[in-house]
């Protein structure tokens, strides 16, 4: 009766001399159901308007007019979020009466044709850009395996697992916006500018408003960031880590790297001890050698600071005016 | 499909058309603003240097002509 490490030993010496001979096991068939998980990026993307330092705008609104620069600031923030573009428009009401925190609606309204939309300051920027990709590893190391007599040189790729590549500055700017654009998951354009020609509808305005100019203030479009420059960035960080610490950094799963070892060594991964196990962990160093399939998502911010103003008719009389700035965002 | 919107007041006050009173602090007058004793003053001053330019005026005007032409006696 042979002992289980002895009957071990036999298997992996058979395994590896076939291994080495390149036999395979020919007309063997079988089946079984291997669970496999897909990453499906299931983050978020929030829209946030807000005064030009940040502050939420009050239940007084965002002043208009004289003395007012009418400035407010957009920011489309991803988190993991699935790699697709975005839209932001706003629309504008016209501007009724208010008094004592209600519109008069048979006061004569400054019409939403009025108020026009820029961007004098210019800005437009992305803040902490990253991607979220499926690294490929190259794993190589030297160990000592079982009952083979000589150690085994390990050269093998693992898929890895998702992981945030960032390849860009963390703030892109108007300025550097076209150099760093293929590096984007995103892209970034500008929005319009020009006046509301038609308002939109204000709650329980008695006059329907069914076709409202929609401006748009920013957008982007879903793209396939340079694969290279996130390779480059990625190595930066992980490059030449061991087995362990790329683990560790949550890069690679251990059962994948154990798998590929015991593949080259021809033997099922379950013949490999904990010992054994821990030496591969320490002994073999990874590199990023690419990247697998799309990017799968993205985490960073878009920012853009439009301004609204308004030219008052002559015609309107003196007194405090209210209108609804609507800014909605949309996938596309 | 992902769709957020944000509703943003907006607010503007329309001030009347600022009108100003003939004679009124901002009216055009060209000492706006100045103090009542000084405008006086300066008017009390006004007043006697024309009073004197008027008498020295008719004075030369009454004088005979041939004192006033210094032709010999």
């Amino acid at each position: 009766m042979t002992t289980f490490s002895a009957r071990r030993q036999v298997v992996l010496a058979g395994a590896a001399v076939m291994a080495l001979a390149g036999s395979s096991l020919g007309a063997f068939a079988d089946s079984s159901s291997v669970p496999v998980t897909t990453l499906v990026a299931t983050g978020t993307r929030t829209l946030s308007v807000t005064d030009v330092t940040g502050a939420s705008i009050g239940t007084n609104g965002l002043p208009l007019g004289t003395g007012h620069g009418g400035a407010f600031l957009v920011n489309v923030t991803d988190t993991r979020y699935k790699n697709a573009g975005y839209q932001v428009s706003a629309t504008m009401t016209n501007l009724y009466p208010y008094a004592t925190n209600a519109f008069d609606f048979n006061g004569t309204p400054i019409p939403a044709s009025a108020v026009s939309v820029s961007y004098p300051s210019g800005l437009l920027d992305l803040v902490n850009i990253k991607s979220l990709v499926t690294p490929v590893l190259h794993l190589t190391g030297s160990l000592n395996l079982g009952a083979l007599p000589l150690p085994i040189s390990i050269d093998q790729t693992v898929n890895g697992t998702a992981t945030m590549a960032q390849s860009l500055a963390n703030t892109v700017t108007k300025s550097t916006l076209a150099a760093a654009l293929s590096q984007l998951p995103v892209t970034l354009q500008t929005g319009d500018v020009g006046a509301f020609t038609s308002a939109a509808g204000l709650p329980g305005e008695p006059t329907a408003h069914p076709n409202p100019t929609s401006l748009n203030l920013m957008s982007g479009n879903a793209q396939q960031p340079l694969a290279s420059a996130l390779v480059t960035a990625l190595n930066t960080t992980y490059g030449g880590l061991t087995a362990q610490q790329l683990v560790t950094a949550g890069l690679v799963d251990q059962n994948a790297v154990i798998s590929a070892v015991a593949q080259q060594a021809g033997i099922t991964p379950d013949l490999i001890t904990n010992a054994e196990q821990t030496a591969i962990m320490t002994n073999l160093t990874g590199t990023i050698n690419a990247l697998t399939g799309s990017v799968l998502g993205q985490t960073g911010s878009y920012n853009t600071m439009p301004a609204l103003a308004i030219d008052v008719p002559t015609s309107i009389a003196a007194g405090t005016y209210r209108g609804q700035l609507v800014v909605t965002l949309m996938d596309k | 499909m992902r769709q957020d919107s944000q509703t943003v007041p907006v607010t503007v006050t329309v001030h009347a058309p600022q009108h100003h009173p003939s004679g009124h602090p901002g009216g055009g007058l060209p000492f706006t603003g100045a103090p009542l004793d000084v405008m006086a003053a300066i008017g009390l001053v006004l007043g006697l240097a024309g009073a004197a330019v008027m008498t020295a005026v008719r004075r030369k005007s009454t004088a005979p002509p041939t004192a006033r032409l210094g032709s010999p006696a």
